[in-house]
This record gives structure tokens, sequence and C-alpha cells, in this order.
């Protein structure tokens, strides 16, 4: 496939970045000649372990730190540009905003950032926060009072405030309960039939398995390997077939008919769900078929939740 | 006391010399520098960044930095504040109710400067610094906004919550006075109602309840102030021998003055000479001790110019022969060494002219290394003595010259702003606990103190006399006995210099620390060129005058209005603090911040407050105290005090001066302030507050905000 730049979201060319001590010899090579292009419309996945340089590319990309060598361009402007931080949207690994603004306050500010006409953020800031799940009540919470997980949906929100081209999320998923988890990748999934671009920045590799196209894996400050997650994955000698309703006589009979073709080393089992998949039909038949009135930890009675009203 | 003289009145004399005028630099070189620094900072740095500079960003940002502030809790320390000032205040023993107005108006004022002071440099100073570590800053800088936009809004931030502090304080400040104030005046027209008719207290207590105790006024002060044996007229000017009167004559000297003094040195003789009418008198009982003290009458050995010529004194009472005493001072009014450094001078006799109507004319002989140090200063002052008792000493134009024999005189230079006339003496007395010493005499013929007025307007508002205010200080106490109930006295005359009117003698009772009011028709002040003479008149005191001890009332002003100047000038103060520590937390640690802070703010002051020790010369006399045997020693300490008071004026110099912001000092005395003090302090703010801000935004703007 051939690209032209107006389809390029992201463009890193030999993006290097050297962490120095006070008398400027190099301490930490953070990122060492990093290259790589995201399409726009595209989910794609930064993976890596704990210092691989997922996030200080991330920081670079804001213009949070400089590059030691190297360049990269947004939306076909320079990294870091004010410009260009207009149609960006940024959620930073933990939630780092101003604790002492409840989270209607926060949109408010960070709306007023953009220069969002009063009338237009009036109108986006509850809708913003029905999105990301935070109840009537809670968004009126200052957000020293929030759980981890409340703290995420804010900052999500505030990093959607300006309707962003690109999102950049940095461990989305960190402090969200399952729920929380299943939310937030729905939601990125449907930034991208919106045509959103979102780079994704996680170790968590489920989550980046579910939503991600494209990934690359970053070890030691180098990528390691850049690719479709479904090529990736695929384990090219070994063919699965997958059918409903065979009896143990019928696939008795299929194993026979696959030994006559030759085919050995044959498996036959059920598939199985993921957890995920159970956690959430558990607590979907709980919440219809359970008591009125909510037990346990609920944001109304004090105690962390998920933001929904009425969740266990 | 002559050592400490230089020292006290060098303000004075810089203000009074031509030689000071000539350093001057222009006034409007900082607010040029100021804006080359803003404009350029602004053009190389972040072009950009001014080009996307928009106000609902720097609103948002500056909103932010109040409600943090605000939820903070920062304004639970205003009650304290006013708790505070409510203690002090009700602690405080004021001299008489207008003193304890004023007493709490400082009060207030200190407790919110200090309030404000210290919470703009406690929130300005950990802002940033704390947003960088906790990361909050990550979600800023990522939105549109400018790094400009980010150092503007949290400077308006902090300056919002000083404003809210200083409204508050200023609220209270007001009330609180005028609850005193009514309080006061009600217990003031209680005691006046029970004063007996004559009693010297009734003129003050009627003054307070019909003028009230919140009143402010517009003063015009004298250009300058100099102490007399006479009141000046004419071309001679007089001074009193044993009151510790001198006068001042400025030199500087050209290339060829140089060249000729340097030759006469090494070859001849170089004199400086000094011209003056002499006249003496029988001396009173004081006099006549201090001749005695002073040993005059004693045969004396010759001189510089041999014996002393017998004296136009008449028969009667022995009166010792006129002397005078000359010392040559440096820049920093210092004396040169070999120019009698301790002592009032090295004494000249004056030698009687043949005509008696003639001047006298006395001579000091300068040695070469004395005349080699003048001629490497180039500038120095001259300093006259009047030394013998019972003697009054005459000075017309030229009264000090430079003599090498065989060669014109040399005079002092001509005047930079009136080429046309010589830099005229300036006459002063010794100063005392409070300013210049005035001797009273009941005759009223003691020493006087001549005020010069120029160019006041003065607003009557239709009345027929307008006030003068005497703010005079009884340093010594002399006749007057308490225990007696009598008032210590003296005596103001007015002379209008444009009709030539004179008020003829106008007696008040001046009290130490205390403004007594005296009402003086308008025609002796009309068109605004005046004299005002000040004698005392109880026999043996001491009056100490200063600059500002005689003012003019021009007119009456409201004291809210002169409170809101006074707290806006706190604001612009607190907005430069804020501005300091935002540039300060750009680059450091909080903590480093606020000392850092605290370091450019009172460091101007603090150099300052050292005055004359950090003046050149000032090693020597330090080296000089440790007595050291070796001389390299005394060379080492010398020169490393030196450079080490060189670098502290040089680093104070880019400092900004706090004392431009008199939030305080007027309002305290009851005295509108001037609109140019307003000026001075916004002046202060463009020209150091704001290229710092350039300073801290190109600082930022460079800065990797991801700690």
């Amino acid at each position: 496939m051939t690209l032209t730049v107006d389809t390029e979201a992201v463009r890193i060319e030999h993006l290097s970045k050297v962490y120095k001590d006070f008398w400027g010899r190099d301490k930490v090579r953070a990122l060492d000649d990093l290259s790589l292009t995201i399409h726009r419309g595209e989910v794609f996945g930064l993976l890596g372990p704990n210092g691989s340089g997922k996030s200080t590319t991330i920081k670079l990309l804001l213009g949070l730190i400089f590059p030691t060598a190297g360049s990269a361009s947004i939306l076909g402007h320079p990294a870091g540009s004010t410009v260009i931080n207009e149609r960006i949207g940024f959620l930073p690994e933990e939630s780092y905003l101003y604790r002492f603004l409840t989270g209607e306050e926060t949109l408010h500010f960070y709306g007023k950032l953009f220069k969002i006409p009063r009338k237009e953020l009036n109108r986006r800031v509850p809708l913003l926060l029905d999105t990301v799940g935070l109840n009537t009540k809670d968004r009126k919470r200052k957000l020293r009072e929030y759980s981890k997980g409340m703290a995420r949906r804010i900052g999500l929100a505030q990093a959607l405030i300006n309707n962003p081209d690109l999102i950049l999320l940095d461990e989305p998923t960190t402090g969200l309960d399952p729920i929380g988890t299943r939310e937030m990748k729905d939601l990125i999934l449907s930034l991208k039939q919106q045509g959103k671009t979102v780079l994704l920045c996680s170790h968590l590799l489920a989550d980046v398995q579910d939503v991600c196209e494209r990934i690359t894996i970053l070890f030691r400050g180098k990528m390691q390997t850049l690719g479709q997650v479904r090529d990736l994955l695929e384990v090219k000698d070994i063919t699965q077939i997958q059918t409903k309703g065979m009896t143990p006589a019928q696939v008795d009979e299929m194993r026979q008919f696959l030994a006559k073709m030759g085919v050995s080393d044959t498996v036959v089992t059920h598939p199985t769900t993921t957890l995920e998949d159970l956690f959430m039909r558990i607590v979907r038949e709980r919440t219809v078929n359970g008591p009125a009135t909510p037990v346990g930890a609920t944001p109304g009675n004090g105690h962390a939740g998920n933001g929904k009203p009425g969740a266990p | 006391m002559v050592s400490t003289l230089a020292l006290n009145l060098s303000g004075s004399l810089s203000l009074h010399t031509p030689l000071a005028l000539a350093g001057a630099s222009s006034p409007y070189l900082p607010w040029i520098v100021a804006s080359i620094l803003i404009v350029g900072g602004l053009v190389a740095f972040g072009f950009d960044d001014v080009i996307r500079l928009h106000w609902r960003r720097i609103w948002a940002i500056s909103s932010i930095c109040q409600t943090e502030s605000l939820r903070r809790r920062v304004l639970w320390v205003t009650p304290l504040a006013v708790i505070g000032v409510m203690v002090v205040a009700q602690l405080s023993r004021p001299g008489d109710p207008q003193d304890a107005i004023r007493q709490t108006t400082k009060f207030c004022l200190f407790a919110s400067a200090m309030l404000v002071t210290v919470t703009a440099v406690i929130l300005a100073c950990t802002n940033l610094p704390r947003e960088i570590e906790n990361r909050v800053i990550f979600t800023i800088v990522t939105k549109p906004t400018t790094r400009l936009e980010i150092v503007i809004g949290k400077v308006l931030g902090f300056a919002r919550v000083s404003g809210l502090i200083i409204l508050i304080m200023g609220v209270f400040t007001l009330a609180y006075l005028e609850l005193r104030t009514r309080y006061m005046v009600a217990q003031l027209r209680t005691q006046l109602a029970a004063e007996p008719a004559d009693s010297p207290l009734r003129p003050m207590l009627q003054h307070y309840v019909t003028a009230g105790l919140l009143g402010t006024r517009s003063i015009e002060w004298p250009v300058d102030v100099q102490v007399f044996a006479r009141p000046p007229q004419g071309p001679t000017r007089w001074m009193a021998g044993g009151q510790g009167q001198y006068f001042i004559v400025p030199f500087e000297l050209s290339p060829a003055d140089k060249e000729l003094l340097t030759q006469a040195a090494q070859k001849g003789k170089v004199f400086i000479t000094t011209t003056l009418f002499v006249e003496q008198h029988a001396p009173d009982e004081e006099e006549s001790k201090a001749i005695k003290d002073m040993g005059l009458l004693k045969p004396k050995s010759s001189r510089v110019l041999g014996p002393a010529l017998p004296t136009t004194a008449p028969a009667g009472p022995q009166i010792p022969p006129p002397e005078v005493a000359i010392r040559l001072l440096d820049e920093s009014h210092r004396a040169f060494s070999g120019s009698a450094d301790m002592g009032v001078g090295q004494i000249v006799d004056m030698e009687a002219p043949k005509d008696p109507a003639a001047e006298s004319s006395g001579h000091l002989e300068l040695s070469p290394e004395l005349v080699a140090r003048l001629v490497g200063a180039g500038r120095f002052y001259t300093q006259v003595n009047a030394r013998t008792p019972a003697t009054e000493y005459g000075a017309s134009e030229h009264p000090v010259a430079l003599y090498v024999p065989g060669a014109p005189l040399i005079f002092p230079p001509t005047d930079p702003s009136n080429p046309s006339h010589n830099a005229a003496p300036v006459f002063y007395s010794f100063p005392g606990r409070g300013g210049m010493r005035l001797t009273g005499h009941a005759d009223g013929k003691g020493a006087v103190a001549a005020y010069r007025f120029r160019n006041v307007a003065v607003d009557t508002g239709g009345r027929d006399t307008v006030s003068l205010q005497m703010n005079l200080t009884i340093d010594r106490s002399g006749d007057f006995d308490a225990r007696t109930g009598s008032l210590s006295e003296a005596v103001v005359e007015v002379i209008n210099r444009t009709t030539g009117e004179s008020s003829g003698p106008l007696r008040f009772s001046p009290e130490t620390s205390r403004v007594s009011p005296l009402d003086v028709p308008v025609k002796f002040v009309a068109g605004g060129n005046f004299d005002v003479l000040l004698r005392g008149l109880t026999p043996g005191q001491w009056l100490g005058v200063q600059n500002e001890s005689v003012s003019l009332v021009t007119a009456d002003r409201s004291f809210v209005f002169n409170l809101a100047k006074s707290l806006f000038i706190l604001w612009l103060l607190s907005l430069l603090v804020v501005i300091i520590a935002v540039f300060c937390s750009t680059f450091l640690s909080w903590p480093i911040a606020v000392v850092l802070t605290l370091l450019i703010l009172l460091g101007h002051w603090g150099v300052d407050q050292l005055g004359d020790a950090l003046k050149p010369g000032g090693g020597r006399n330090t080296a000089l105290e440790f007595q050291f045997q070796d001389v390299s020693q005394t060379i080492i300490v010398s020169k490393g005090f030196d450079g080490l008071a060189s670098m502290l004026r040089f680093i104070s110099a880019f400092l900004p001066d706090v004392t431009q912001f008199p939030v305080m000092e007027d309002i305290e005395r009851g005295v509108s302030i001037p609109p140019q003090k307003v000026g001075s302090s916004l002046g202060a703010v463009f020209c150091y507050g704001l290229p710092l801000l350039v300073f801290s935004y190109v600082i930022l703007r460079k800065k990797e905000v991801a700690p």
C-alpha cells in the first residue's frame, strides 16, 4: 500500500532521547533511533516493558521534552508546536489534574484553553461526562475525592474536550476495573469508527490486542518489531476449524477422515470464552436481576465505584 | 560628632552640589533598557507566541491559580492579621489621638504589606515547581497554551489573590480607622468641654475636633534648607562661631588645574585660601564658657603663616582671635587623609584686614601628598567651620579658592546648568539627633534655618490662611522645665519673595515628633516663591531641623482616596514580588526560589542600608580599625573590603529598589501621596518586572517540563 503524507497522522524519523546528568554526561539512552509512521484513522499500539521508551516517545511527540536527535511530526506539523495541540488529546499515564477542582470545573478549564465558546462548552461538558461514565453527583465532587478509576475517566474526558483528531493514551486502562476497562476499549473502538487516530501506549497486552490494528514493540529504547496485530500473532503452520453442534460420533468421524488425509497431531477441544467476557456477563446479569437497592461500595455512599449509577 | 557629619549629611549635600548633578544619568535610561529587553526578548524568542496570545487562556490559567489559593484557605490568614493589628493598636501608647490614628494606619498597612508579600512569595514560588513535580503541567502544555500565556496567567492569578487580600485588609483598615476616629473624637469633645478656657491644650484639641483625625493633605516641601547666623539678606551669608556652623564648597579640577597643582606641589607651595567678613561681639555667658573650654585665650605658637594678628574685637571681655577650621572631603564626604581626619579640621587664623570693612583671609598650606590626592580625585569638597565663639563669619560669592603663588586663583567650578554662576557655598550646622541643630536664643537672634519654597501651587479653597506644618525635634531641652509647665518656643517668619512682604514673627510651641500647625495669611505665600525663616527662642535649647521639618499644606484631600492609592502601590509591590517569585521558580526548586526571591527583593535595600560603609575608601577605614601591625595585612583587608563593596554595589544596581513603593510613609503622616510616587512604583514594575517576566518566559520555553 502506498501512503501519502496526507494519510499520515504521526511520522517519527530517527528519534533519539538521551537523558544527561548534572555535568552534561550521558546518563540514560531512553530512546534510540526510532522511526515509524502512524496512519490516520488507525489505532496504533506502542508496547513494551517498563523503561522501554514508550512514555518518552509520547513526551517527545507532545513537546514535554526535546529530542536529542531526529524529528517527529503530527498531522503535518512539527511535534510539540502549540498549533498542533489544538487537534490533539492526551491522557497521561496517571491523571495529572488539579485536585481542588470538581469534574465539571476541570472540563470547563481545559475547554477554555481551547477557546471553546461558553455555550458550546456548557453543551459539551455534560455529554463528555456521560460518555466517560461520571454520574451527576460525582461530577460535582472535587478530584481529590475521586477513586483512581474515576480519575482516569475524567482524565479521558479532558483529553476529548476538543474533539481531537489524534488521541494519545498512555496506559489508559490503569486503575480501571474490568467494566471500566471494557468501556475504555469500546470507547477507543468508537473513536476509531469516528475516524480518529489513536496512539495507545500500554504494557497490558490483552488490551492492546483487543483494539489495535498495528503495533510496535519497544525494548530498551529500540524498536523490536512493527506490523499488523493479526499478522504478528498468526501461527501459520496450525489450522483451526470452528463449527457448532457436532456430536461425539461426528467428531470421531472427522478425526478418522483427517487421519486418512495424512493429518496428524489433531487436537479437538471446546473453545473457551475470556475471563473478561465471563466477568462482564455475570455483572450484567446481576445488574438486571439483582435487588433494587444496591449493596456494597457505590459512589453514592462515599466509596469508590465504577461511576455507573447503581453499579455494585 | 564631627566624624558622623559627612555620613548624616551626605544625602543633602549631593542634592545641593552641581558636581552631583553632573554625574547623574538619564532618568529615561531604565525605561529604554527595559523596553529593549521586553521587545527584544519577545521578538527573538517568541514572536509566534506573542501572536497566539489570547486573553481567555490567560484568564483561565489565572483563575486556576486564584481558585487553588482560595481553596487552600489562603484568605484565612487575613483574620489573623486583623486580630494582630487590633491587639497591637490597643497595646501601643501613642502621644496623642492624632498619633494613635496614624500609628493604627501604619500597623494596618504594615500587616497588609507583610501578609501580601509573604503570601505572594510562598504561592508564586511553590506553584510552578509543584506543577512540574506532580506533572499537572503535562495537561496544560499539551493544550494549545503557549509558555508566555502560562507565565502571564500565573503572574496575573497570584496578583489577583494579592488584590483580594489587599481589598479585604483595605476594607478592614478603613472600617477600623473610622470606628477608632469616631470614638476618639467623641472623647476629645468631652475633654475639650472640661478643659479650662486658658489651657494651652485647647487649640490642639479644637483643631482635632474640627479637622478630624483622618485628614489628608497635599503637602509641598522646601527645595532646600540652610542654617545661617543671620537671616539671608544681600550677597553675604553669615555663620556663627562656636555653634557648629560651617559651609561647604565643591571643587572640580580641570586638566590645567591639575597640572598647575602638580607642578606647584613639587616646586613650591599650594594653599587653600578662605576670604570672609569677620565680626566679633562681647561673649555672653555660654560663649565665655565655650572660649574657656576650648582654651582659645592661651598664647599660641606660630601657625602656618606666623602668629595671629590682632583682632577688631571691641574692648571689654576677652575675645579670642578669629579662627576657622578647614577640612578637605572626598566625594563620599570623608576627610582626605592629611586633612585632619579627626576633629573639625585644620585650624586657620583669619588675618585682620587693613580696612575694617574689608574681608579677612586665612590660608591653609597643603602638603604635596595631599595635593597629589586632590589631583588624583579631581573632585573634592572644602568644608570651612566657624570655630571661634562670639564671632560671626560672612561669606560672599567666592569664599574659598585654591592658591598657588604667582598663579591665578582656582575657584570652584561653574554650575553646569548655569554657566554664568559659580557653585555657591552651602551652609549647614552640625547634626544632632533630629537633624541639623539650631541653637535657641531668647532675643530671637540665634541661628536661623532658612527654608526656600519655590514654584509652589497653593489651592486655598477660598480660605484666608494656609497652614504651615512644623515637625521639629527638640534635641536638647535647654532652659525648658517640664515641671513648671512652660513650653519650648520658636518663631517663624514667612517672606514672600515675589512681593517682598514679611509676615513678621509668628510664635509657636514645637514638640518632638508632633506636627505643630501654624496658620499663615495667604498673601505671604501667594505666587509660590517664599522663604520660611525658623529660629528657636528657648535659651540653650537645640532644635533638630531637616529639609522635611517645614512643609506647606496646599490642599485638603480625601483619606479614602489616599488609602486607595497606598493600597494600589502595595498591589504593585505584590505584582513585582510575584514576578520575581515566578521567575525564580522557573529554574529552581521552591525552597531555593523563596530564598532567591527574598534576596532579589531586599538586596538593593540591604546594600543601601550599609550606606557609607560600602562607599569608596571604606576598606581603608575598616582596615585601620583592625590595627594591623603588618602593612600587607592592612592592604589585603582594605582591598578585599573595597572589592566586596564594589561587587555588592554592582549587583545591587541590577536589583529592584523596594523604596520606590512608598506604601506607608506619606499616609502615616496624613500626607496625600503625590501622583509621582504612584508613577514611580509603576515605573519600577515596568522597568524591572516586565523584563523579568520575559526572562521567565524564555527560560520556561527552553525548559523540559517532564521531570
